[in-house]
């Protein structure tokens, strides 16, 4: 299993959540959908689930439907050693909820963005993301 | 159960939600399973398009877990390429939790006809006389390793071989030219839980990197076995 974490705020808001929230059910419902098939089978059994985008590190994960949702997200960033089994946990990072319209990320720069908050998790990893809050 | 299915269980007594996930977790699967068959045949998506009598692209398309629009026609071409049969059932909300915990390329992987045990009893049994032949005799010896084949994680730089007949033959990453393989039952292999499912091709590769000789071109290869336990 690959674990799922959330960006927070440096006021302490998990980010993720807020805005799954602010999402219509069927939305939401694909985006836990594609979250747990990320977080059971790891980034390259499924196909097409996450694509690169141009910021490195960063990935936007793909759920189609009205509108597109693409929740940037990397890799990590931190290694954190597992104490029952002694290996490296693998875990995926959520930097921001985002959307695609019309070819353009909503907000604009939503790569850009969670490439500088994926440097905020890497100095602050237990300030600045906490585990997947996982919203109905 | 683990618990992300236990979650399941509580979110799926909602009938939205059930409606909609499991829908989207079928075009996943469908997709999933199409790239699976396809790398265990070793083909490209060119080669796979040509066997089905469809388009690259086409295949491209399918071989995406957002894709949604396919049809049993499509679907019955594939099934023909791979040289395996379309099931295509009505189940209960129940039978899928159990299924979503299995969910990885080893619960995905089908043989061909031509690999398919049940019509390769003594094919089967003459792999398995080889492997038995060569661990007896111990030392340097060479076993063919026949195609399709799946190799699982199955602790810290370990990695299990399983033949499609059941054998298995275990490998580490400690590793040393003349010792780097050991070999399990089918008995060994059913009472433990199978790790994280890893490409073949990547494994392999790595460990021919380590011994200082050059990844195969395809999927046969010939190890060394040493050791058995």
């Amino acid at each position: 299993m690959w674990i799922l974490y959330d960006y927070v705020s440096e006021r302490g808001r998990n980010e993720i959540a807020e805005w799954t929230r602010r999402l219509q059910k069927p939305q939401r419902v694909k985006l836990r959908s594609k979250l747990d098939m990320l977080s059971t089978a790891g980034p390259d059994l499924p196909p097409g689930l996450l694509m690169k985008t141009e910021v490195p590190y960063i990935r936007k994960v793909k759920v189609q439907g009205n509108p597109k949702l693409r929740p940037m997200i990397c890799e990590g960033p931190v290694s954190i050693i597992n104490q029952e089994t002694g290996e490296n946990e693998q875990s995926f990072t959520l930097l921001i909820g985002a959307k695609e319209i019309a070819w353009e990320f909503e907000p604009p720069g939503a790569d850009i963005e969670a490439g500088i908050r994926r440097e905020s998790v890497i100095n602050d990893p237990e300030r600045r993301r906490r585990k997947h809050e996982r919203v109905d | 159960m683990n618990e992300l299915t236990e979650k399941l269980r509580e979110e799926f007594h909602d009938t939205e939600t059930r409606r909609i996930y499991a829908e989207d977790l079928l075009n996943s699967y469908v997709a999933t399973q199409i790239k699976v068959l396809r790398e265990q045949a070793g083909w490209t998506q060119a080669q796979l398009a040509e066997k089905a009598g469809m388009k690259q692209e086409r295949i491209s398309v399918l071989e995406d877990v957002n894709y949604s629009s396919w049809t049993a026609n499509v679907l019955k071409r594939l099934a023909t390429a791979f040289d395996v049969r379309l099931s295509i059932k009505f189940e209960s909300f129940g039978s899928f939790l159990p299924e979503f915990e299995k969910f990885g390329r080893e619960a995905l992987i089908r043989p061909s006809f031509e690999n398919d045990p049940a019509f390769q009893e003594n094919q089967s049994k003459a792999v398995s006389a080889v492997v038995a032949s060569d661990v007896a005799t111990a030392g340097a010896v060479h076993v063919f390793v026949p195609a399709p084949i799946k190799v699982e994680a199955v602790g810290h730089n370990r990695y299990r071989v399983v033949y499609p007949q059941g054998d298995s033959i275990e490998l580490s990453d400690d590793i040393s030219p003349n010792c780097y393989y050991t070999m399990t039952t089918q008995a060994d292999v059913e009472e433990e839980q199978f790790g994280n499912v890893v490409d073949f091709t990547a494994a392999k590769a790595r460990h021919d990197a380590l011994l200082g000789a050059q990844a195969p071109a395809s999927l046969d290869a010939t190890f060394q076995l040493s050791q058995a336990i």
